[in-house]
């Protein structure tokens, strides 16, 4: 029987925000928002939901006198997204 | 890219682009750091073998060699603050890579304060401690150019404790025809450099512009 996918990876920009903070340390928002081509606007909304369910970090700081947020996976984020590729495995027959 | 529902075939497209997109991103500036330190020894060690060799300036032209952590640290500075200007993204393998290189720069102030009171080599001890931290890097990053450069390093740095016996058995090992030899460990020293940082740091730069244009 197939495993179900999770539904809060299971979109298009939330599984590439995931998928680039799967390699890497941290990644902060404008790199986010050139990386996956979407607006700021839907990015922070995108960013919220994966932080409240503690897929991510953010942490807002400044770089000299401009504002930064920093992305960071979490163990469960990063045990979240290996769930999902191992059901869609079985989605694709792998 | 939109918040929308997507069938599972998109959804490992977009894994698969995102990893590689990310993965060309990370490892795009390891090589000016490597030209940074490399021209700048090779740059200071030839200026100290000519200066030594006509007995330009000396002993004042000797404090000429502080200029080499002194470029290399402000130059390393500001290549971080460029980095984290462009908004990359940081990495494991940048962590990793700043830790061995903070470790090895505590080794270099061990060594001086070492040659400072034992005497002992410092340009050899020098290049075979770049040598160690070039190879370390290059494995962490798997650069092979950087491997190998490192450990070519190291072995050619075997030859500077020869040049400086060849320097102070001068006139005994009948060389006084041949002045250029007489400081033949700071060549050397310079050529290590050229061969183990300046190369690869070359083309590990226009690896990664490659790797933007593509």
């Amino acid at each position: 029987m197939l495993k179900p996918l999770n539904p809060i990876l299971h979109s298009e920009l939330r599984l590439a925000i995931v998928s680039i903070l799967v390699g890497v340390e941290e990644a902060d928002f404008v790199y986010l928002r050139k990386q996956t081509g979407s607006t700021a606007g839907n990015l922070s909304v995108q960013l919220d939901k994966l932080s409240k369910v503690g897929y991510i970090t953010i942490e807002k700081g400044f770089n000299g006198k401009m504002p930064r947020t920093v992305c960071r996976l979490t163990e469960a984020g990063r045990e979240a997204m290996n769930e999902y590729i191992e059901a869609l495995r079985g989605y694709i027959g792998g | 890219m939109k918040e929308q529902q997507i069938d599972e075939r998109r959804s490992l497209e977009i894994i698969s682009q995102m990893i590689a997109d990310t993965s060309a991103h990370i490892d795009s500036n390891s090589g000016k750091y490597f030209l940074l330190w490399g021209y700048t020894t090779v740059i200071v060690s030839l200026f100290e073998y000519f200066a030594q060799l006509f007995g330009l300036c000396m002993p004042l032209c000797l404090w000429a060699w502080f200029l080499i952590p002194i470029v290399g640290g402000i130059g390393t500075v500001v290549l971080i603050r460029q980095e984290s200007d462009t908004q990359r993204p940081k990495s494991y393998l940048d962590r990793s890579v700043s830790a061995v290189w903070t470790v090895f720069g505590f080794s270099f102030g061990m060594v001086y304060i070492a040659a400072l009171v034992y005497g002992a080599n410092l340009l050899f001890l020098t290049a075979m401690l770049m040598g160690m931290g070039t190879v370390i890097t290059g494995k962490i990053c798997q650069h092979k150019v950087l491997t190998i450069a490192g450990k070519l390093g190291m072995v050619l740095s075997l030859l500077i404790p020869f040049g400086h016996i060849v320097m102070r058995n001068y006139a005994a090992a009948g060389l006084e025809h041949i002045e250029a030899l007489m400081y033949a460990e700071i060549i050397i020293f310079a050529l290590i450099f050229a061969v183990m940082m300046v190369i690869p740091g070359h083309i590990l730069v226009s690896r990664a512009k490659r790797q933007r244009d593509a």
